[in-house]
C-alpha cells in the first residue's frame, strides 16, 4: 500500500517537474501572442510560425544545414535574432498596410501569413521529423542534474527553466522600467492618444514584434532540443497551445501569459498522463473555449471598455 | 443592379452558364474525360462549401476559422449511417443536414455576445474538437482507418455510379444553395444579417433580435456544409480524418476571400478558378511538396487582402 | 400609431440611476413625455443625455428606477442581483444537464464516455462553480461557506483524480458512487427538462418575472425609434435598404416563405419597398434610394437616419443631437422635418445642443447637468432659470446676470 504510493507519488512529481518545463516554453510563446494583441489588439496567428522558424534556425545552424556549422552559443544567438527580424518583417509587410483597414482583413492576414510561412518551411526543410546530429549539442545537456528518488531532472530542464525565468526577467525590466517599455504601455492603453503625445506607434510595434518574435524564436529551439525534434507543422499545435495559455490569463497581460502557460503546460502533461493521451490537444482547445466563453478577460485579463 | 440579384432573374446570364455546365458531361474530352468531371465535380461541392462559408463572414461578418467541422461532421454521419444501415442518400442527407443544423445551433448559441476575434478563435476550437472526437472515438467512427466503402449515391431504387450521375446530383444540390442564399440575400432576413454586419447596436435599434439572426445564419451555414459533407462521403465513398484538416477551412475561406467576402457570385468564381487550380498543382508538384500548394494560398490571402480586400467580384457597388 | 389623444401619457422615467462602477452618470431624472408633444433634453457636454438615452431603449438598461412606455414597464422590478443570480443558476443547470450525459453513457460505455466526463470535469467544473456561485456571495455569509466547499471540494476532487485515475478506470469509478443506477434515467429526465428550461428565459413574460430586461429590438417594436449622436447607419448599404430595414420589425416573412417564394413573403417586401420608399420621401430623400448610405452627404445621412427611425412606426421618437453639424440652412430644414414629424401624430423627445432648434421647437424642456435634473418647463422658464445658466456659463455668470 504505502509502496504503491510512493510510486504514485514520483510519477506524480516525475510528470509535475515536466509539466513546469513544457509551461515555462508555452508560457515563452504566449507573451510573444499577448504583447501584440495588447499593442495593436490583433491575434497574430503566424506568431507560432516564428517559433517554428526559430527551431530550424538553431537545426540548421547547428547541423550545418546552410554549409556552415556554428557553435552552439552562437547558433542559439543568432536564431533569436533572425527570429526577431523576422518578426518585425512579418509586421512591416503584411500587418503594417491594414492598420486602419477592418480587424477582420488583419486576422485573415495573420492566418494566410502563418500558412505562407509555414508551407515555406515545408518547401526549405522538407516534411521529415529532422533531429539535432548528437555531436552538436553540448553532452551535458542529457544527463541529470537532479535525482529524487525515481524523479528525474535532466539539465536541459535546468537550461530550460533557467532560460525561461531569465527572459521573463528580462521583458518585466524592459516593459517597466525603459523608454520603449513606457511607450508600449502607453499605446495599449489609448494608442491615439499616445501618438498625439509623440510616441512613434510604429516603431513601437515593431519593437514589440522583436521582442514577442525572439522569445517565441527561443522556446522552438528549447523545445526542438527538449523532443529533439523539428519539423514544419510543430508551430501550429505550440502556436494553438501558447495562444490558449494567453486567453487563459488574459490576452494583453504579460503576467497572465506566464501564469497560463504554467496551468497549460501542467494540464497537459497530467491530463496526457492520467486522462488520455490522444485528448492532450483537446485540454488546449477546450480550456480555451471555455475560458472565452465565460470570461472572455482571463485571470488577468483588463475589463473591456464598454463602446456604445 | 448587382450580379448576386441578376442569377436567377437575367436570363442572358444564367441560360449560358446554366448551359455550360449541363453539357460539360458530354464533351468529348478523350481520355482526359473522367478526370476533367472528377475536377468539375470536386468544384461543384466546394462551390457548395464556399456558398455555405459565406452566410457566416460573408453576411453576418463574424469569421468562421472552423467550417471543415461541419463538412466532416456531414460527411461522417453521411458515411456511418450508409455503411450501418445501407440507408438510400435521400434519407441519410437529411439526416446529416440536421445533425450540421444541431451543431452549429450547439456552437453558436453561447458565442452570441463575442467579439470577431474571440469567435474566429471559438469556431477554430470548436471545429478541432469535433475532428479530435472523429479521430479518437474508435468505436464509433474508427477513427484513423477511416470509413471506406460507402456506397454510391442513389435515386428511385437505382445507383448512380456513372460519374455524370454524381455530377448531376451536386449541380442539382448546388442549385437548391444557390436559390436559398439568393432568395435569402434580398430578403429581410438577408437584411438583418447584414445589418449585424454593419453594426450590431444600430441593428437591434431598428428592431432586429441579433440573437436569433444569428442563430439561423449559424444554421444554415452549418446545413450547407453537413450537406456537402454527405455528398461527398457518398461519392469518394471513404472518409478519413485528415481529409478534414484545419487547411480545408482556410482553402473554403480562401475561395470566399479571392471572390469577395459576402458575394455569392464571388464565391463561386473563387471555387470555379482555385479549386481546379488546386487540382492541377496536385499533380505538377512533386508527391513530397504537394501540401506546398497551400502556399499559394496563403500567399494569395495576403496579397487579397492587401490591394484588394473586397475581392474579385465585390458586394458593393462603386 | 394606435391613435392616443394628445396630451395621454406616453413615457414616464421614474427616478432613474445609471451607474458605470462607481461613477453615476444619470442620478434618479424623472421625466415624462405625452402623446404629441416634443419634448427637449438639454445639458452640457457629459451630462449624461445620451447615457440616458441608452438606458430608455434598453442599450445599457438603467441600475435602477422605472420605465414606463404606453403601459409596460421597460425596466425590471427585481434587483441586477437576484437576476444575476437566477441567470447563473439557469445556467449551472443547463451545464449540468450537459455533464449528465457523458456521466450516463460512461455506465453503458464506460472506456469512450469515462474520459470525457473527467476531461471536461476537470478543466470545466471547478472554473464553473467559481464564476457561477461568485454571485452568491454577495448574499448571506452561508453561501460565502457553500461556495467555499464547493471550490474545496473541487480541488480535492481533482487532486483525487489525478492521483487514482488509473485505479478508477479497472474498478469502474461507478462502484464508488452509490447512486449510479439512477444516473441513466436521472440523466433523460434532465435532458428532456433542460430545453424546456431554456426555453423558459427566453418567454417574454417569464423573462419579466425574472426581471430580464427587455431587449432592445423589442422596445423598438412597442414602438420607440432613436436616431444617435454619431451617426450610426448600415453604411455599405443603399438608403432604401437601410429603411427597409427599419420595416424589419413590422414584417413576418419567415425563412421557408422566403426561401419558396410564398406570395404572403413576396407582398410583404414590395410593401416595405413602397413604405420605405415614403418614409425617405417623407424626409426629403426621394432621389437618392438607391445611394449607398456611406456616401451621402453628412446632412442627408441625418435624415436618412430619421427614415429609418420613422419606418419602424415609434410612437414615441428619440432623436439624439439630430442638428449636430448642421449648417443653418439644413438645421432649419431640420426643424421643418421634425414639425411634420410630430403632426404626424409621433411624441419626439430630441436632445440637442443647438439652442435655437431646441427653443423653437419644445414644447417643454428638461435640463440636465452631472446626471441630474436641474430644471424643467417651457422654453420660456429654463431660459430665465438661475440654475440652468449657471450650469452653462458658469456660477459666475449667473451672479452676473442677477
Amino acid at each position: 500500500m504505502l509502496t504503491a504510493i510512493f510510486e504514485q507519488s514520483s510519477l506524480f512529481l516525475q510528470q509535475l517537474v515536466n509539466g513546469i518545463t513544457l509551461g515555462s516554453i508555452y508560457a515563452l510563446i504566449a507573451v510573444g501572442y499577448t504583447m501584440v494583441y495588447g499593442v495593436i489588439q490583433l491575434i497574430n496567428f503566424a506568431h507560432g510560425e516564428i517559433y517554428m522558424l526559430g527551431a530550424f534556425l538553431g537545426f540548421s545552424l547547428l547541423s550545418g544545414f546552410f554549409g556552415f556549422g556554428l557553435p552552439f552559443g552562437l547558433a542559439v544567438a543568432v536564431s533569436v535574432v533572425v527570429c526577431a527580424l523576422a518578426g518585425v518583417l512579418l509586421d512591416i509587410v503584411a500587418y503594417r498596410p491594414l492598420r486602419r483597414a477592418p480587424r477582420l482583413a488583419a486576422l485573415i492576414t495573420a492566418i494566410g501569413m502563418s500558412i505562407f510561412l509555414q508551407n515555406l518551411a515545408l518547401l526549405i526543410w522538407g516534411g521529415q521529423i529532422q533531429s539535432f546530429p548528437q555531436h552538436t549539442i553540448p553532452p551535458f545537456l542529457g544527463e541529470p542534474a537532479l535525482l529524487l528518488g525515481d524523479v528525474v531532472v535532466s539539465w536541459l530542464q535546468v537550461v530550460i527553466l533557467t532560460t525561461a525565468i531569465f527572459l521573463m526577467l528580462a521583458l518585466h525590466l524592459i516593459v517597466h522600467y525603459s523608454r520603449i517599455g513606457r511607450a508600449m504601455r502607453a499605446i495599449a492603453q489609448d494608442k491615439t492618444a499616445a501618438s498625439l503625445m509623440g510616441v512613434d506607434v510604429d516603431r513601437v510595434v515593431s519593437y514589440t514584434f522583436a521582442l514577442g518574435s525572439g522569445l517565441g524564436g527561443a522556446a522552438g529551439i528549447l523545445v526542438g532540443l527538449y523532443y529533439n525534434a523539428v519539423y514544419p507543422t510543430m508551430g501550429y499545435f505550440a502556436g494553438i497551445k501558447a495562444f490558449a495559455a494567453a486567453v487563459l490569463g488574459g490576452i494583453g497581460s504579460i503576467p497572465g501569459a506566464i501564469l497560463g502557460g504554467g496551468i497549460l503546460g501542467l494540464a497537459e502533461v497530467f491530463g496526457g498522463g492520467y486522462i488520455s493521451s490522444s485528448y492532450s490537444n483537446g485540454i488546449a482547445y477546450a480550456v480555451m473555449i471555455l475560458v472565452i466563453l465565460v470570461k472572455p478577460t482571463g485571470l488577468f485579463g483588463r475589463q473591456q471598455r464598454d463602446k456604445a | 443592379m448587382h450580379l448576386d440579384d441578376r442569377l436567377f432573374s437575367d436570363k442572358k446570364l444564367y441560360l449560358p452558364l446554366l448551359a455550360a455546365v449541363l453539357l460539360l458531361p458530354w464533351v468529348p474530352m478523350g481520355l482526359a474525360g473522367p478526370y476533367v468531371l472528377r475536377v468539375a465535380t470536386l468544384t461543384l461541392v466546394y462551390m457548395v462549401l464556399a456558398l455555405g462559408l459565406n452566410v457566416v463572414p460573408g453576411f453576418t461578418g463574424l469569421l468562421d476559422l472552423g467550417y471543415v467541422g461541419f463538412f466532416g461532421l456531414g460527411a461522417y454521419t453521411a458515411g456511418l449511417l450508409t455503411v450501418h444501415y445501407q440507408w438510400s442518400i435521400w434519407l441519410v442527407l437529411p439526416l446529416a443536414v440536421m445533425n450540421g443544423v444541431f451543431w452549429g445551433v450547439l456552437r453558436g448559441a453561447p458565442t452570441l455576445r463575442l467579439g470577431d476575434d474571440y469567435f474566429a478563435i471559438v469556431t477554430f476550437g470548436f471545429s478541432e474538437l469535433i475532428i479530435l472526437v472523429i479521430r479518437n472515438e474508435l468505436w464509433l467512427t474508427r477513427g484513423p482507418m477511416g470509413v471506406p466503402g460507402i456506397a454510391r449515391p442513389d435515386f428511385c431504387g437505382a445507383v448512380l455510379d456513372q460519374p455524370w450521375q454524381a455530377y448531376y446530383l451536386i449541380l442539382f444540390f448546388l442549385l437548391l444553395v444557390l436559390w436559398v442564399v439568393v432568395r435569402i440575400r434580398s430578403s429581410r432576413l438577408g437584411r438583418a444579417w447584414f445589418a449585424i454586419r454593419e453594426d450590431e447596436i444600430a441593428a437591434e435599434c431598428v428592431g432586429v433580435n441579433v440573437a436569433n439572426y444569428k442563430i439561423i445564419a449559424f444554421a444554415l451555414s452549418a446545413a450547407i456544409g453537413a450537406l456537402a459533407g454527405a455528398f461527398y462521403a457518398r461519392w469518394f465513398r471513404f472518409v478519413h480524418p485528415d481529409m478534414f484538416k484545419f487547411w480545408e477551412s482556410i482553402l473554403i475561406l480562401c475561395l470566399i476571400v479571392f471572390g469577395g467576402m459576402g458575394s455569392i457570385s464571388g464565391a463561386l468564381l473563387g471555387a470555379f478558378i482555385l479549386i481546379p487550380l488546386t487540382e492541377v498543382l496536385r499533380i505538377v508538384l512533386p508527391d513530397s511538396l504537394s501540401n506546398a500548394r497551400y502556399l499559394l494560398f496563403g500567399l494569395l490571402i495576403v496579397c487579397m487582402m492587401r490591394w484588394r480586400p473586397a475581392g474579385l467580384l465585390p458586394v458593393e457597388k462603386e | 400609431m394606435a391613435g392616443r389623444k394628445t396630451g395621454e401619457l406616453l413615457l414616464k422615467a421614474h427616478k432613474v440611476v445609471k451607474t458605470f462602477g462607481g461613477l453615476t452618470a444619470v442620478k434618479e431624472v424623472s421625466l415624462e413625455v405625452r402623446a404629441g408633444e416634443i419634448v427637449g433634453l438639454i445639458g452640457p457636454n457629459g451630462a449624461g443625455k445620451t447615457t440616458f438615452f441608452n438606458c430608455l431603449n434598453a442599450i445599457a438598461g438603467p441600475t435602477s428606477g422605472e420605465i414606463m412606455f404606453a403601459g409596460h414597464s421597460l425596466v425590471s422590478q427585481v434587483s441586477p442581483a437576484t437576476r444575476l443570480l437566477v441567470f447563473r443558476l439557469g445556467a449551472l443547470f443547463a451545464l449540468l444537464s450537459l455533464l449528465w450525459l457523458p456521466l450516463a453513457l460512461g455506465v453503458v460505455w464506460p472506456e469512450t464516455f469515462f474520459r470525457l466526463e473527467a476531461v471536461l470535469a476537470l478543466s470545466g467544473l471547478a472554473f464553473f462553480r467559481i464564476y457561477l456561485l461568485k454571485p452568491l456571495s454577495h448574499f448571506r455569509a452561508w453561501s460565502r461557506l457553500l461556495l467555499l466547499i464547493f471550490v474545496l471540494a473541487d480541488g480535492l476532487w481533482a487532486v483525487v483524480w489525478l492521483w487514482r485515475s488509473p485505479d478508477f478506470a479497472e474498478v469502474g469509478f461507478f462502484s464508488l458512487f452509490p447512486f449510479y443506477p439512477l444516473l441513466v434515467p436521472g440523466a433523460l429526465l434532465i435532458l428532456i427538462a433542460a430545453p424546456f428550461f431554456l426555453l423558459m428565459f427566453n418567454l417574454p413574460r417569464v423573462r419579466e418575472a425574472f426581471g430580464q430586461h427587455l431587449r432592445a429590438d423589442v422596445i423598438t417594436a412597442l414602438g420607440v425609434g432613436r436616431t444617435f449622436q454619431n451617426i450610426r447607419l448600415f453604411s455599405s448599404l443603399s438608403a432604401l435598404d437601410n429603411v427597409k430595414l427599419g420595416r424589419h420589425c413590422r414584417t413576418r416573412a419567415n425563412f421557408f416563405g422566403i426561401v419558396l417564394a410564398l406570395p404572403g413573403a413576396r407582398k410583404e417586401e414590395r410593401d416595405s419597398a413602397e413604405k420605405a420608399a415614403e418614409c425617405l420621401r417623407f424626409v426629403g430623400l426621394g432621389k437618392q434610394l438607391e445611394s449607398r448610405a456611406g456616401s451621402l452627404p453628412y446632412g442627408d445621412q441625418r435624415r436618412l437616419e430619421i427614415a429609418r427611425a420613422l419606418a419602424t412606426e415609434p410612437e414615441l421618437l428619440l432623436l439624439d443631437e439630430p442638428a449636430a453639424g448642421m449648417n443653418p440652412t439644413e438645421s432649419a430644414g431640420l426643424i421643418n422635418l421634425i414639425r411634420r414629424i410630430s403632426q404626424a401624430g409621433i411624441a419626439v423627445l430630441i436632445i440637442e445642443h443647438d439652442m435655437k432648434v431646441v427653443m423653437n421647437l419644445a414644447d417643454r424642456i428638461y435640463v440636465l447637468d452631472h446626471g441630474e435634473l436641474i430644471a424643467s418647463g417651457t422654453p420660456a422658464e429654463v431660459r430665465s432659470n438661475p440654475l440652468v445658466i449657471e450650469a452653462y456659463l458658469g456660477a459666475q455668470h449667473a451672479a452676473a446676470q442677477a
